[in-house]
Order: structure tokens, then C-alpha cells, then sequence
């Protein structure tokens, strides 16, 4: 369902148009977060934080349609924040939950995420913003708060260094 | 365009965020150029992989219900590599408790604070926000009660009155509390004043290549004042040296306190920070 829908119907009260949107983008969030934190339970929060900042400041989304890239700016603000707070640790009594995702995909796809997570944080970035949020380069620009022609270039670079970390697999198979 | 200026547009062309006349232009090329031709199949492959990763993780729960249970700050989790510097379990369980007490009045205000921002009225889900305040609250008076029951006192250390709270049953000399605590608070004041060298001479050869590998995890912002609100008492757990530290400055973490928690070791007559870990 349309973004401007279900932003409209939350905005209006309905929660179950905002539990649409967590449905929509959760994944999408969650391998951002994934790609630039420590860990998979780090990157969970980081989702839950994103929703929970989503959800309480949606009548200030100036233009609906754009509530992915707008998600994916809050998603960004927390994962630096977490970032820059430094390793953290858990007190005793908490048992560690579960992650709140489990991997189910294949061999291929935990290899691209190792490679993925071995770039540099700058194409990191780029990568999941353009290949997970499906944002165009302006609206990464805007996020990264850098010129367009930074962005083409540091996709450039990082599908390149994506390409030669897979060790020859997406030559094979285009190769296939 | 020759085939730099195409390989720069491969990215965009693949994603369909070319005008007509560029993406015209890259086709054609694409048809004559064999070596471009195979770069496109490869950013084809690697971009379709790509968008596909986000279908290879499936929230076990769902967020739907997760995004009204407001976690408790504490709760933070850590790799589980490092479990094994909670040995001394009863102490940093009370040191726990102490994290736990002191943030605890913002686990509480922020539940219904939540509430009231939301956009409108969230109907049964704010009975659900109440009903979670509630058992925050309740958890809250459990943990005063045991917080109350531990001994607080008022100690100088390097010439700062730091409140140090005693939550180990068999206490460590004096001697050994103020040595620990001397480096510890050393270490912290070099963090804060962007002194990887005396962060350095502070800790184990470990902990060295630690701070060189990750500086910038264990650097704080230089232009903020930290305030040392409180310090456990040192514990002791095989040779290891444990103690945590909670802390206030005037940037980054301004807003509530956070923990640093340590564990040295005694190399030679020093003491020595062997681990440092942030905790919320």
C-alpha cells in the first residue's frame, strides 16, 4: 500500500496504518543498521528506536510521500548517536533477548553482508540507502549531507569493492 | 563517452535514474563495448543481490507490538564473546541495581511521556503504556529497597569527593579501593582529555592494541567536563579487578548519566585496565 496512505491514516489515529508502515520498511531499516552497527542486537534497537522517533514525531513530516527517505534520516541519527557512544555492555540481570531478527537467507547473501560490512562507513552508507531504502542519489545527498556527485562516486567505489570482496562469485554467476 | 565516463553511469543507469538521452547513449555504448558490457552484467547482479538481502532477515517478533514496550535504558546488549566479564555475578548485580536505580526515574517519566506525544489518542495501547509504567515503577520500589540496604559513602579520591557505594559483601583493603580507583578515574579524565598516551600507559598490552585498533571508541568529547556522580566499590574476581563508574559531562551525555565499566588487572605493584566497556 502507498506510503501517503498509510502516513495519512496514522497521522489520523489508525494505529494499524503505522503498524503497515513498520511492516513495509522494518527489514529495509533493520540491514541498514545491520550493515554499520556492531551487532545484530544493537541494529534491532536502532529499528526499534527509528519507529518509536517515527511514530511520535509523524505530524512533523511535512510531505508523506517522502517518508522513506525520512525514516531513513532517523535511522541514520540513531545509528551515528550509537556509534558514537562506544561499546557498550550489558548489566548481569539482563539476559540477553533473542535478536529480533533471525537470518534466513542464503550462503551468498551472509557473504555479501560480511563484504558489505567490511567497506569503509562512508560506502556502507551510500550502499544501503541506494540498495536497501531504494533512495535515489539527491535524496542520499540530502541525508549524507554531501553533493550528489559524491554519492554517484562513493557507489561507484563500494559496488567495486563489493565486486572484488565476493572473490569472483557475481563473476561466475554472471558468467552462469 | 568513452568508457570512464560510462562506467560512472553504470550505477545510475542500472537503477533506472538516468534521463532518456544518457541512458540512450550508455545502451549504445553497452552494445559495442564487450568489456563494459560485462561490468554492467557483473553491477547488475551485485545491485538485483543487494535489494535482495533485506528479504534474508525476518523480525522474529512483531514490531507492531514491540514499538509500544519502551525498553528500559539498562537493557542494552553486548556481544556475546564478552560475557566473561561478568564473572563476579553477585557484584555486578548490585551494581546493576545501582545503574538500574539511578535511571530509573526516566524509565518511568518516559513511558507516559511517550503517550502524550503521540499524534492522537492511541486508545486501548495507552492502557498498555500504563499498564508498563506500572510494573516500571513497581520494579523501581523492589530495586530502592535493595538499594537502600547497600552502604554509600562520601570518599576523596585524587582529590575529588566521589560517593562510592559498597557492593561487594567482602570488601578489598583501602589501599587496593583507592589504587583501582585512582587508575580508573585517570583513565576516564585521559578519555575525556583525548590522551591516548595515558590511556595507554593505564592499561595491559591487551587493552593497548584495543585502544589503538579502536581509538575512537574509547575517546570522549574533549570539549565536555565530566563529573564522577558515583563509583562502586572494587571487587575482586579471580586475578581480575572489577569497578564501575557512572559519569556525566557536559556534551555528549548531558542529558542522563552512563557507565564505564572496568576490569584491571595487577601487573608488578599496578594496577592495570585490562577491559573498558559503555553501558547505558
Amino acid at each position: 500500500m502507498d506510503d501517503r496512505f498509510l502516513v495519512a491514516r496514522a497521522r489520523a489515529g489508525d494505529d494499524s496504518a503505522f503498524a503497515a508502515l513498520i511492516k513495509a520498511h522494518e527489514r529495509s531499516l533493520y540491514c541498514t543498521a545491520l550493515s554499520l552497527l556492531r551487532s545484530s542486537w544493537e541494529a534491532s534497537d536502532a529499528v526499534q528506536e527509528a519507529f518509536l522517533e517515527a511514530y511520535s514525531k509523524l505530524q512533523t513530516l511535512r510531505e508523506p510521500a517522502k517518508f522513506r527517505p525520512w525514516l531513513a534520516r532517523i535511522l541514520v541519527n540513531i545509528c551515528y548517536q550509537m556509534l558514537g557512544r562506544g561499546r557498550r555492555t550489558v548489566p548481569v540481570e539482563e539476559v540477553p533477548e533473542r535478536a529480533a531478527h533471525v537470518f534466513i537467507g542464503s550462503e551468498e547473501s551472509l557473504d555479501l553482508m560480511a563484504a558489505l560490512r567490511s567497506l569503509d562507513e562512508e560506502h556502507r552508507w551510500v550502499v544501503a540507502l541506494r540498495y536497501f531504502h531504494d533512495l535515489k542519489v539527491d535524496e542520499i545527498a540530502a541525508i549524507m549531507d554531501c553533493p550528489a556527485g559524491t554519492v554517484k562516486s562513493r557507489l561507484n567505489r563500494a559496488l567495486e569493492k563489493l565486486n572484488a570482496r565476493l572473490a569472483g562469485t557475481i563473476q561466475k554467476e554472471v558468467a552462469e | 563517452m568513452n568508457c570512464d565516463d560510462i562506467r560512472r553511469e553504470l550505477e545510475p543507469y542500472v537503477n533506472g535514474e538516468l534521463d532518456d538521452d544518457a541512458a540512450m547513449q550508455v545502451a549504445e555504448h553497452l552494445r559495442d563495448c564487450g568489456e563494459c558490457s560485462l561490468r554492467h552484467a557483473q553491477m547488475s547482479r551485485l545491485a538485483q543481490r543487494l535489494k535482495g538481502l533485506t528479504d534474508a532477515y525476518r523480525p522474529i517478533r512483531d514490531f507492531e507490538e514491540g514499538i509500544m514496550q519502551v525498553k528500559q535504558p539498562g537493557a542494552r546488549h553486548e556481544r556475546p564473546q564478552r560475557e566473561g566479564f561478568w564473572r563476579a555475578r553477585g557484584w555486578a548485580a548490585a551494581a546493576a541495581v545501582l545503574a538500574l536505580c539511578l535511571i530509573g526515574a526516566v524509565v518511568v517519566a518516559s513511558v507516559p511521556a511517550l503517550a502524550r506525544q503521540l499524534p492522537l489518542p492511541v486508545g486501548s495501547r495507552l492502557g498498555d503504556l500504563e499498564t508498563t509504567s506500572k510494573q516500571a515503577q513497581l520494579q523501581n520500589h523492589q530495586m530502592q529497597g535493595q538499594i537502600d540496604k547497600l552502604k554509600i559513602e562520601i570518599k576523596d579520591i585524587r582529590s575529588k569527593l566521589v560517593s562510592v557505594i559498597q557492593t561487594s559483601k567482602n570488601p578489598l583493603s583501602a589501599d587496593v579501593n583507592y589504587a583501582v580507583q585512582s587508575v580508573v578515574m585517570q583513565f576516564v579524565e585521559a578519555q575525556y582529555a583525548g590522551d591516548l598516551k595515558k590511556m595507554k600507559s593505564l592499561s595491559t598490552p591487551a587493552m593497548q592494541a584495543e585502544i589503538d585498533a579502536h581509538p575512537q571508541d574509547y575517546l570522549r568529547d574533549k570539549s565536555g567536563q565530566v563529573t564522577f556522580a558515583q563509583m562502586t566499590d572494587v571487587s575482586k574476581s579471580g586475578d581480575t579487578y572489577l569497578e564501575f563508574v557512572r559519569l556525566i559531562d557536559t556534551k555528549t551525555f548531558n542529558e542522563s548519566q552512563y557507565q564505564e565499566d572496568f576490569e584491571l588487572l595487577k601487573v608488578g605493584d599496578r594496577y592495570l585496565v585490562n577491559v573498558e566497556g559503555m553501558d547505558a
